[in-house]
């Protein structure tokens, strides 16, 4: 039995504003879990309270390694997410970037060559992040996701500002990731639906 | 990895981001060394009291500081990093390692200002040791405190008013010890009647700095 994640009576309000309440998902390893929903529906907030970026107003979140709770306080050593709200630094390069991600975890940058060729940044390791577009900042959040190797990995809007070749890198991660882990995904694109074994449907 | 190295990444970060971009440095110095010129050139130098002299002089580094030093979190918010530390970093060791920064930042801008200070406001016949005794428990304390505040408003609506704000009331009782510990230097007073303002000011780096430390994990998770 490797890593779990489960969510029970999760809620979230902002004010009297609710976003959801009472929602309960388990994902096992190897599972993807795909978040559904249209605009608003709250699927970026639940990443990010699966995430630990934002608190739930009611309800528990629990992560598991084996059969032993992982403590939130440790969550962020086992966990990495993907989102348009995440961003690196522009005044560093992409490979500053890696590494200073990854030092902070008290891990060493090795293969950053190989990596960044993978998603389609090779011979770009030196260049300034803000030389960047859109799609090669995208494929740089991806680079770390390979480097880190996380046992739950969060993507939001995955295939934002990717192109075909792109989404064939989400595709590849979420395949790896099956093998260490486990994925929540939120997206409102029906065809990126597929990529789940399990699928939670938020709605207003 | 252990809290002081992921410090050290963080401080590491820090200064490479500076001294590519030099977002803080400048606005300090600029702040430091205008307010410094003008003064002295509108009131002319040895005209001051050791009193006017240690005001002016904390009042320069605190106008300095709020300026600069607020950056440090908001820079963060604004282009969207924060999410990735908060993702990935420990919060003692964002605020320690910015903390440092800060620190680093300030003896920059007193390196450069102090002497031009001096000069420029022909200050003479001080205690120069406990000056900078005062000048190092100060800068500690402000700091301590700045980086707190400049974390607490990071994330709100109106920031620049917040910040003063919520800056006042931790910085104040900073700078009547900081003031009247300068004022004694200036003044060249013994080390007997700088002991009240270094004790009270030993106290505040201490209370803040831990104050903060415990703090700082609450305000890093909201």
């Amino acid at each position: 039995m490797g890593a779990s994640l489960s969510a029970s009576g999760l809620s979230k309000f902002y004010g009297d504003l609710k976003v959801f309440s009472k929602l309960d998902f388990s994902v096992a390893a190897g599972e993807v879990l795909v978040i559904a929903g249209p605009n608003g529906s709250g699927k970026s907030t639940l990443l990010k309270i699966a995430a630990g970026l934002l608190t739930p107003s009611f309800g528990r979140i629990e992560f598991r390694n084996s059969m032993e709770v992982i403590p939130k306080e440790r969550r962020r050593r086992h966990l990495y997410m993907v989102s348009p709200d995440l961003s690196f630094y522009e005044e560093l390069t992409a490979r500053e970037n890696l590494n200073f991600f990854l030092a902070l975890l008290g891990r060493k940058l090795d293969n950053v060559t190989e990596t960044l060729s993978r998603v389609g940044l090779g011979g770009r390791e030196d260049d300034e992040v803000a030389g960047f577009s859109l799609g090669m900042r995208q494929r740089l959040k991806y680079a770390l996701a390979f480097l880190l190797e996380p046992q739950f990995l969060f993507l939001d809007e995955p295939t934002a500002n990717l192109d075909t070749a792109g989404a064939k890198i989400v595709i590849e991660l979420l395949a790896e990731q099956k093998k260490r882990g486990l994925a929540v995904v939120a997206t409102n694109d029906p065809n990126e639906y597929t990529w789940g074994d399990k699928k939670l449907e938020l709605g207003r | 990895m252990s809290w002081a190295a992921e410090t050290r990444t963080i401080l590491k970060k820090e200064l490479r981001s500076e001294f590519r971009r030099r977002w803080s440095s400048a606005l300090l110095l600029l702040f430091g060394l205008v307010t410094v010129f003008v003064v002295s050139f509108s009131l002319g130098a040895g005209s001051l009291t050791p009193g006017l002299l240690s005001a002016f002089f904390w009042v320069t580094l605190f106008f300095a500081s709020t300026a600069g030093l607020s950056r440090s979190f908001l820079k963060e918010e604004e282009t969207k990093t924060i999410l990735a530390l908060r993702l990935l970093a420990s919060p003692p060791s964002v605020f320690w390692g910015k903390l440092c920064f800060n620190l680093l930042l300030l003896f920059f801008l007193e390196l450069i200002l102090v002497p031009l200070f001096f000069v420029w406001m022909n200050v003479s016949g001080i205690n120069a040791s406990g000056f900078l005794l005062i000048l190092l428990l100060g800068s500690l304390g402000l700091v301590a405190g700045t980086t707190l505040a400049a974390a607490m408003v990071a994330k709100a609506e109106s920031k620049g008013v917040l910040f003063v704000i919520l800056a006042f009331p931790v910085l104040a009782p900073l700078l009547i010890f900081a003031m009247a510990g300068t004022k004694a230097a200036f003044a060249g007073a013994g080390w007997e009647q700088l002991a009240n303002p270094v004790k009270a000011l030993v106290s505040y780096a201490v209370v803040i700095g831990a104050g903060s430390s415990i703090l700082f994990d609450f305000i890093w998770e909201v």
